[in-house]
Order: structure tokens, then C-alpha cells, then sequence
């Protein structure tokens, strides 16, 4: 017979190591009990004892989505608190985290007498590849703090792209204001407005994903 | 979430909730029990996955509408009853009441006992 309080403590701990509280015992013991008489249903329709630990285990599904319904029906946490907690609060972060370090970079790097390339076309180059090589760092951080608060996968997702979905926005708002204003234009403006969109949205969101990428790969690597 | 899915959602919730109560209103009841018997009475039509039933028994629990208690089941071993409190026999009157109205108005409209 499985030890199905410990099979059920591996795998909420599999989802967050750090999140099993001790109110949770109870609960961890219930769904053990749940599913122990599950098994033991199975077993008597004559099914086989690994298939039948399977079938109960795979009964569960989505084991963060059942910790964090649980949690907000115990009223451990509010609806609005949970969202909070799994993307406001972690892409907030990011994106204030990101913005201030490219303030440093820009105050430490933007000198008069930097070499032409480092301003090229008019771009403030230097400061800008640092940082942008430097995003991965913060979509791992945001992914980090909205697994902590055990987001679903593809709100943790939302939460490390929040930067570059807000820059994206700015460059929405930019476009649509070129597009009012300097209609006669606008041929000219479309390939700087493509290039500022890439540059401030799409490499920033690819290489914050790369940083999620690389902080889940680290996460697999140190689960036993 | 769109009006469509959010009035299914609200739709499931609360059908949940009056089916759980109702059970209860019977006897006390563990979880794994109150799930097989759903299954057995609707003779599989309804099938409420764990996922979905502890946390409706947690939210109606904190509710005050069931209470839960660790004793020993009929093998011998701890489970967690629950059992209608006052207040959930109180609520579940007006539930049955609001149920029967809606299916009497669907009915109405679309003919739902004689399909």
C-alpha cells in the first residue's frame, strides 16, 4: 500500500517546495484519504497496482491550480489578493526593477566623450545592450515571485512579460499619436516605429522569457 | 471572462453546492463518499472531480454552512465527515426553491422535460 500523505506532500512540494505551510496538513492528509480509497476502488475492479496508483494520482490534474482553489476557498486568500500576489505584484516588480536599472546604466554609461559607435544613430546604445542582456535576470526574478505564489503557468508567463506588454502599450499609444498627428508623415516614421517596438518590447519580452526559460530548467535540475 | 461563461460558471457552482447539500441533508458524509454516491444516484451523468469538490466543501465549510469532523469510517480508518450545520438547512430551503424555479422557467422556454 502507497504512502499516499507522502505522495501527496512530494507533489505539492514538487509545485512549490517553499509554499507547504503547515496548514496544510489537513488537507494533505484529506486528499490522501480521497485518494487511497480511490486506489483501492481501482484495485478492486481488478486493475493493476501501478496503473491504480496512476489513475488516482492523475485524478488530482492540476495540483497548483487545486493548492491555490483550496487556499482561496479556505479563505486563506481573496480572488483579488491571489491575482495580486501572482501577477501584479511580480510584473510590477520586473518592470520597476527593469526601468530603474536602465535609468543607472543610462546615467553611469551616457557620456560626452563615449566613442561614436556607443551612440549610434542617435540610440544610447551601451547602455541599452547591457540592459537588454541583462533582462533575462528579471523575467527569471518575476517568474520566481509569481511561482512563489503559486501562479498558474500561464499567469506566471503574464507576469514576466509585464514590461514589455507595458512597453508595447506605450508604443500602441505612440504609433496611434503619429499616426493623428503627422499623418502626412507617417511613410517616413513607420521603420524608427517598427525598430522601437522591436527594441523596447519584442527583444525585451523574448529575453525576459529566456530568463523564466533558464529559471524553470534550474528548478527541474535541483528537484532530486 | 464573458457573460456567457461567467452565468455557466455560476451555473455549476451553485448546482454543486445544492447537490452537496442536499446529500448531507441525508446523512454525514466524507468526501470520496459524497463524490461515488453523486456518481451512483446520477448513474455517472455527474461526476464532480476532486478538483472541484474540496474546494466547494472548504468554501461551504467556511461558509458555517457544513462542519467537518475527523472520525473513524466503517473500515476502521480517519476520514473527514461533513455534515450540514443549521445554517446550510436553513440555506438549502430557498436553494431547492430558486432550483425548481429556473428549471420550471426553462422548461417554459424550451421544453426541457419533454425533450
Amino acid at each position: 500500500m502507497p504512502d499516499w500523505n507522502a505522495l501527496v506532500r512530494e507533489r505539492l512540494g514538487a509545485v512549490a517546495p517553499s509554499s507547504v505551510k503547515k496548514e496544510d496538513e489537513e488537507f494533505i492528509a484529506e486528499l490522501a484519504a480521497h485518494l487511497e480509497d480511490l486506489y483501492e476502488q481501482l484495485r478492486g475492479q481488478g486493475m493493476c497496482e501501478s496503473d491504480a496508483i496512476d489513475q488516482a494520482l492523475g485524478d488530482v490534474g492540476n495540483w497548483r491550480g487545486l493548492a491555490g482553489r483550496i487556499r482561496r476557498a479556505k479563505g486563506e486568500e481573496e480572488t483579488m489578493n491571489s491575482r495580486t500576489k501572482t501577477l501584479w505584484l511580480p510584473g510590477l516588480i520586473g518592470l520597476t526593477a527593469s526601468m530603474v536599472w536602465l535609468m543607472i546604466l543610462q546615467r553611469a554609461t551616457l557620456k560626452p566623450s563615449l566613442p561614436g559607435p556607443w551612440l549610434h544613430a542617435g540610440v544610447a546604445f551601451l547602455p541599452y545592450l547591457i540592459w537588454q542582456i541583462t533582462q533575462p535576470l528579471f523575467g527569471a526574478a518575476s517568474a520566481y515571485l509569481s511561482r512563489r505564489a503559486r501562479a498558474e503557468p500561464r499567469t506566471e508567463i503574464a507576469a514576466t512579460l509585464f514590461p514589455s506588454i507595458v512597453m508595447l502599450g506605450v508604443w500602441v499609444v505612440l504609433i496611434a499619436c503619429i499616426v493623428v498627428t503627422r499623418y502626412s508623415h507617417v511613410a517616413h516614421q513607420w521603420p524608427l516605429v517598427i525598430a522601437g517596438t522591436l527594441n523596447w518590447s519584442i527583444l525585451p519580452g523574448l529575453s525576459l522569457l529566456l530568463g523564466r526559460f533558464l529559471y524553470l530548467k534550474t528548478q527541474n535540475l535541483a528537484r532530486p | 471572462m464573458s457573460v456567457s461563461k461567467r452565468i455557466r460558471a455560476n451555473i455549476a457552482r451553485g448546482s454543486t453546492e445544492l447537490v452537496i447539500l442536499s446529500l448531507l441533508l441525508e446523512q454525514a458524509l466524507y468526501g470520496f463518499e459524497i463524490s461515488r454516491r453523486i456518481e451512483e444516484r446520477t448513474e455517472g451523468a455527474l461526476r464532480f472531480e476532486l478538483a472541484s469538490l474540496y474546494p466547494m466543501l472548504y468554501d461551504l465549510e467556511r461558509r458555517g454552512l457544513i462542519k467537518g469532523r475527523w472520525q473513524p469510517s466503517s473500515t476502521g480508518r480517519d476520514r473527514r465527515y461533513y455534515s450540514l450545520t443549521p445554517k446550510g438547512k436553513t440555506h438549502l430551503a430557498p436553494l431547492r426553491r430558486e432550483w425548481r424555479s429556473f428549471f420550471q422557467a426553462l422548461d417554459c422556454l424550451a421544453g426541457v422535460s419533454n425533450a
